[in-house]
């Protein structure tokens, strides 16, 4: 025996060539059994987890509840991110001007005149007469300034009148707040010629004319024109381009008379 | 004391109403909160009562978003003074009536605030929006009335019991 087993050991070749066609078979076999065996395993692991069920429930609820906390902020900061993307690019684009970012801080609780709060003010370098933009385009003006607000009357108050014209006739007029026969959240645009070849969907924007607002800031589009009754005049009805009920954050132009130079110019 | 509280409260009420409401309007109208807390002060307590929570809170309104001082507190004074005076002997029980009175009430502010406005020159065609502005307005504060009424008779009942029981 001893004899033979030397004699086998000498060849390593001998022994793959008995063993291969036994392998062959066996190993779906043992494939088959192994995978039985993990599953037997895994039913075993599962049965003392039946007793934990209950507090593994309640701290899976309470990381639901958690992870749902950090959904909504994260809905919030994404929200608050597109917004500050929105406006950075604004400012980059308008770098001639010299911007302040301000918070709407509160809104004209009535129904009838349009006032915004914002949280900066005279100790931020703001004062009364400057424009308020957004990344959408113009909003209104400062009517007061205080140590730390300032009150901006929106361009949809009926008292609010800037300077505009149209951006592919080059006509000037004024806009006028919301008043008839503008309907509500829509302003008037009055003193165009007669002879302006105005359509629907033309782009306003402000003249620059006055000195308050600077030149060729969006202000919305028509969508509607109309000529006076016995006069030489029409009118146009245009629709902000702002949303003024979802006023967050807005930009005040610091420098209309004098613009900051843009570089490479 | 009490007064102070019911002072306190409605500037509550009129930071929820500069904040918070924005966000409840429908289309380009939203309700009233604080002015529906005055209207429901004075049903309560009365003309006096109602014609200073209401000269105060259209004070300070005027401070806040106005540009003529004292013109949202005389309308509101008078409002408030009106409700107050109007409201005496009228049984305030059912909701119904608590509404009725807050949207006649809301209808004269309106009226009034109009009025005003036209005679400091703050608006040029007053009765243009009368129908877009003023009357869905006066049906929103309606609307909300019975809860603010509520939570009024509640102070009330609280108040009654602090300070004519307890002390």
């Amino acid at each position: 025996m001893i004899f033979l087993i030397s004699f086998l050991s000498k060849d390593a070749n001998y022994i793959d060539n008995i063993s291969s066609p036994v392998i062959t078979i066996f190993a779906p076999a043992q494939k088959l059994m192994s995978n039985i065996n993990k599953n037997i395993g895994a039913v075993f692991e599962t049965i003392p987890q039946f007793f934990n069920l209950k507090q593994e429930n309640e701290k899976m609820r309470q990381t639901v509840a958690e992870l749902e906390h950090y959904r909504q902020k994260y809905i919030e900061y994404k929200e608050e991110n597109t917004h500050l993307r929105a406006m950075l690019g604004f400012k980059q684009r308008n770098a001639q001007y010299e911007l302040e970012a301000a918070e709407v801080i509160g809104r004209d609780s009535g129904n009838w005149f349009n006032i915004i709060l914002i949280d900066k003010g005279l100790k931020d370098g703001l004062k009364k007469d400057m424009a308020v933009v957004t990344e959408e385009g113009l909003v209104g003006c400062i009517i007061t300034a205080g140590e730390n607000y300032s009150k901006v009357l929106l361009l949809i108050d009926e008292r609010s009148s800037v300077s505009a014209m149209i951006q592919r006739t080059r006509d000037n007029g004024i806009l006028k707040g919301t008043i008839a026969p503008a309907p509500m959240g829509c302003v008037k645009m009055v003193f165009l010629p007669h002879d302006a070849s105005l359509v629907k969907g033309d782009v306003v924007i402000s003249s620059g004319l006055g000195g308050i607002i600077p030149k060729g800031i969006e202000i919305g589009e028509i969508i509607e024109v109309k000529k006076e009754p016995y006069e030489l005049m029409q009118y146009a009805i245009v629709k902000p381009a702002v949303d003024f009920h979802k006023l967050e954050r807005v930009f005040v132009i610091k420098n209309q008379g004098e613009q900051l130079p843009v570089e490479g110019e | 004391m009490r007064l102070a509280l019911n002072v306190f409260i409605m500037i509550i009420f009129l930071l929820i109403q500069s904040t918070t409401v924005n966000f409840l309007q429908i289309g380009s109208i939203k309700p009233d909160i604080s002015l529906v807390f005055v209207m429901c002060i004075a049903m309560f307590k009365g003309e006096k009562t109602g014609a200073f929570i209401g000269f105060l809170n259209g004070l300070i309104e005027d401070m806040l978003y106005g540009r003529v001082l004292g013109f949202n507190a005389l309308a509101r004074l008078l409002t408030g003074y009106a409700i107050g005076f109007g409201t005496k002997n009228i049984f305030k029980g059912p909701v119904l009536i608590t509404m009725g009175i807050v949207l006649i009430g809301s209808l004269f502010h309106s009226i009034i605030f109009v009025l005003l406005s036209y005679i400091l020159k703050q608006t040029s065609n007053p009765w243009y929006f009368f129908m877009p502005i003023i009357v869905p307005s006066a049906f929103l504060n309606m609307i909300i009335s019975p809860f603010i009424y509520y939570l009024v008779s509640k102070l009330e009942s609280f108040f009654d019991y602090y300070f004519n029981i307890k002390y």
